[in-house]
């Protein structure tokens, strides 16, 4: 299921957020959305989930104009995980997992379909350790890994994840990319802000550079994630290397300390 | 299997919808019993069946049952108003009588039966009591919008409170009955003494409707635990849910204080109670919520019999005496997202 | 010398006799409370007693309403009844009492009344007024007049022995020790709230009202304006579908009969002997 962003142009007080952006979210790829504090990557997610109201442009899904869609049959299709993932009362985990089956239940009912899903999902971000407590007395990145669950449990095509990895330890800031770029590449279409530009580099298909409101850049992450990208746009020279066939990159250093 | 048990679970609340039913029933029992003086109440059903005027029946039928059902519907009225109000805006103090909402809705139904329209035209009593409720609402409503921290809502909530309860003295005392400016007290504390069939009535139909629009949000409402986007991106239709809210809780707590006067705290202490026996979900807590509300305002009003004192007292000082310290426990308790 | 000193201790006891004369017969007096107004309307002309209460002008509460048009009306508001410039002021024992002190301490007399709660209560007030106000021939006459009416009163005493029960706004009742069961008494009923020992002015539930088994009850009530919560008690079903079944006496009192005791008590006496029918029960 393919997602298209066309021409578009958000404001918020005034302020052009985003001007004049169109990319093409193919599915079976993990896109990364990247680029500085304030580029305008997390207000473009909201765009994305028809969350925002839009001074001009278009959002496709499948050629269809999003509008079209009820929020229920969008729900059905797009899961939208926010930045913080914030919950108000103190659910248990498997509880809040649950909730991502929201657009696919109609009663208060469990379905068997459900649990099979909230099970998988559960399984597949390694809470099993987790079920039964209650998500408030969690640390941030196990709560990050129950929202990511949540969002898993949806089963949609699109799926898109505002820095999902940002409060996760090493081991599972790796296996939650490892984790998304399976799912991509089983048909999903999988778009992601990170700030982790090493593990952007290694585990998306494609990236888009966001600067001040602009694509800077867009392609595969080794054309994107260039010396002169990363001096004009972040301000930092980076190290580049490649292991074992992969390439990699690790920001180094303020490029104005660099220069002086 | 195990994850399977935790998520279907519905025994546990099944279990406490039949406790509360349980209790209730043995409520309205011991209300309909409890009085100034002693009938039976066999000999009154049967004259009643038997459609048979006498001194039991007219007690039982014209006094008791009335304020039986108006504690009952009153009482799930705010019980679930308060769960409700709580879920939309994801904050735990929220309850009618705290943010000014019961307060509003006394002063319209002051100035509709004080200066003659309820006289005119009966339906007129609730839905100046409606009003009031709603305006004060939509008016808090758009605040936690704006601002959703507990110190804002409490804040603007003492602020609506003292101009509705400022607004209803001086209507009070514009009235052209001398007795009108003696019967603030009742107003911002509420009683259910000799209210009669007529109360029930009057409310009966926009409560029902009140608690219809509340109790369709029980599933989106849940949903909205992940905040707002989540919740829209999960297929809520927000605008629809907050309507539904708004608009119920204007409806049951508009009409019910309009006859029972403002009775605080209630929609504040039983979801806070019954809040670990639905697994905290905002939405399986509104059902339960009403059933404990009604159960908790026929328990205090039947207290309020019971007490010995010369003029019955009212049943807001009751549930206040009961409610402050909860509120004050809250406050204390969510002390860390003051500064949010 | 002798005669100069005789002219002017002659003009010292003329003006001390002068003074005394003046501060025994009170030139403006000022009443504070409406049942004082009551009083001091019988008692004194327009020019002496220089104001009334504005509730005195109030139909539903005051018996003299009509009579009230003759004279000034207050606000009750204190520097309102200074300016009246009164050399004695007539108030309740019970009402507005910062007022009260506050003239007093201004060096005005006030005297308080309390409130009898029976005939010779009454009297004995009006006797003590007509001294004050150095109108003890009026008085007098009043007293009489107020005999005739209780002679009348006791030749048509209704003899059956009928119980009657008071309801006021709020659900209170009176008792023993209230000029509501005097005037109870001197109709010829028995006062049910002296059966079920109130007695002052006490609430009363309604189900012990309807309990209570009265053949006749009184509701006190105002003859217009009952949008209060005050008064809807007495409007409740239960009081309606019970004097139906039981084919209650329901009598309507308006509060200018009994706010007040003093000549009103008398004709509110009156008033329910006529209200009561001959058959009843």
């Amino acid at each position: 299921m393919s997602l298209l962003a066309c021409n578009i142009c958000v404001n918020l007080s005034a302020k052009a957020i985003l001007k004049n952006i169109s990319v093409d979210f193919p599915d079976g790829k993990l896109v990364g959305l990247i680029g500085p504090n304030g580029a305008g990557k997390s207000t473009l997610m909201r765009v994305l989930a028809g969350l925002q109201t839009l001074e001009s442009g278009e959002i496709r899904l499948n050629d269809r104009h999003i509008e079209q869609f009820s929020r229920l049959e969008l729900a059905k299709k797009i899961t939208y995980l926010p930045q913080l993932g914030e919950c108000h009362w103190p659910l248990t985990v498997e509880r809040v997992v649950m909730l991502g089956r929201h657009p696919h239940s109609d009663s208060h009912r469990v379905d068997p379909n459900s649990i099979k899903a909230v099970q998988q999902a559960i399984e597949e971000v390694d809470i099993q350790h987790l079920v039964g407590r209650s998500v408030n007395e969690l640390s941030g990145g196990e709560r990050a890994r129950v929202m990511l669950a949540r969002a898993l449990a949806t089963q949609s095509d699109i799926l898109l994840a505002d820095e999902p990895i940002v409060s996760l330890d090493p081991r599972h800031q790796i296996e939650v990319m490892a984790l998304l770029q399976e799912l991509a590449h089983k048909g999903k279409t999988v778009i992601v802000v990170l700030h982790e530009l090493h593990l952007a580099m290694r585990y998306c298909d494609s990236l888009v550079l966001l600067d001040n409101g602009e694509k800077v850049s867009e392609g595969e992450p080794a054309n994107v994630l260039t010396p002169k990208n990363l001096h004009d746009v972040y301000g930092v020279d980076a190290l580049f290397g490649e292991h074992q066939g992969v390439n990699w990159v690790l920001p180094w250093q303020d490029n104005k300390k660099g220069k002086t | 299997m195990n994850l399977q048990k935790r998520l279907i679970n519905s025994n546990n609340t099944r279990r406490l919808t039949s406790y509360l039913l349980g209790l209730l029933f043995i409520l309205m029992i011991a209300s309909l019993v409890i009085g100034d003086v002693n009938i039976s109440i066999i000999s009154s059903l049967k004259d009643i069946l038997n459609n048979k005027s006498t001194l039991n029946s007219i007690i039982f039928e014209e006094i008791r049952l009335p304020r039986t059902l108006l504690a009952v519907l009153i009482g799930a009225s705010l019980g679930l108003s308060g769960a409700a109000l709580q879920g939309m805006v994801r904050n735990p103090l929220a309850e009618p009588g705290v943010i000014g909402v019961s307060t509003s809705a006394a002063l319209g139904a002051v100035i509709v039966f004080y200066f003659g329209l309820a006289a005119a035209f009966p339906m007129a009593l609730p839905l100046g009591g409606i009003t009031g409720a709603l305006l004060a609402v939509i008016f808090l409503y758009l605040l936690t919008r704006r601002n959703n921290s507990m110190l804002s809502l409490i804040l603007a909530g003492v602020a609506v409170s003292s101009l509705a309860a400022a607004l209803t003295a001086l209507a009070l005392n514009l009235s052209p009955n001398p007795y009108a400016s003696l019967e603030i007290f009742f107003w911002l504390m509420g009683s259910l003494a000799d209210r009669s069939f007529s109360h029930v009535w009057l409310i009966l139909l926009p409560t029902l409707i009140g608690w219809w629009l509340m109790l369709g949000t029980r599933r989106d409402l849940d949903v909205l635990s992940l905040g707002e986007d989540s919740a829209q991106s999960l297929g809520v239709q927000l605008q629809s849910l907050n309507k539904r809210i708004i608009l119920g809780v204007a409806l049951a707590v508009g009409s019910a204080v309009s006859v029972s006067g403002g009775i605080g705290f209630v929609g504040l202490v039983v979801p806070h109670l019954l809040r670990p026996y639905v697994g905290y979900q905002p939405g399986r807590l509104l059902v339960s919520s009403a059933l404990g509300g009604a159960v908790l305002l026929l328990a205090a009003d039947i207290t309020v019999r019971l007490l010995p004192t010369q003029q019955e007292l009212k049943i807001g000082v009751l549930t206040a005496l009961l409610g402050a310290p909860f509120f004050l426990h809250l406050i204390l308790k969510s002390k860390r997202e003051w500064t949010s | 010398m002798k005669l100069k000193r005789l002219l002017l201790f002659s003009g010292f006891f003329y003006a001390l006799v002068l003074s005394a004369n003046i501060m025994a017969k009170p030139q403006r007096v000022v009443s504070l409370n409406l049942c004082a107004d009551q009083l001091l309307m019988e008692l004194l002309p327009p020019d002496r007693l220089v104001g009334i209460t504005q509730l005195a002008a109030d139909s539903g509460a005051s018996y003299l309403y009509q009579k009230a048009a003759y004279f000034h009306q207050h606000s009750s508001r204190i520097e309102e009844i200074m300016a009246l410039k009164p050399d004695l002021i007539i108030a309740g024992q019970f009402t507005s009492q910062a007022t009260n002190q506050l003239l007093e301490s201004l060096g005005y007399k006030v005297i308080r009344l309390g409130l009898p709660v029976t005939v010779k209560g009454i009297f004995k007030q009006i006797k003590f007024l007509g001294e004050q106000l150095d109108q003890s021939d009026p008085a007098a006459e009043l007293i009489a007049k107020m005999q005739r009416e209780l002679n009348a009163l006791a030749a048509a005493r209704d003899r059956r022995n009928l119980r009657a029960v008071v309801y006021y706004a709020n659900g209170f009742s009176a008792g023993r020790h209230t000029i509501v069961n005097e005037i109870l008494n001197l109709a010829g009923f028995k006062n049910i709230a002296v059966e079920l020992n109130i007695d002052h002015i006490a609430p009363l539930s309604l189900e012990a009202l309807i309990a209570s088994n009265p053949d006749i009850l009184l509701l006190g009530r105002l003859d217009d304006n009952t949008d209060s919560l005050a008064h809807q008690v007495l409007r409740h079903n239960a009081i309606e579908r019970y004097t139906a079944l039981k084919q209650v006496t329901k009598i309507m009192v308006p509060d200018r009969y009994w706010s007040c005791a003093g000549p009103s008590s008398l004709a509110a006496a009156a008033y329910l002997q006529q209200n009561v029918p001959d058959s009843s029960n």
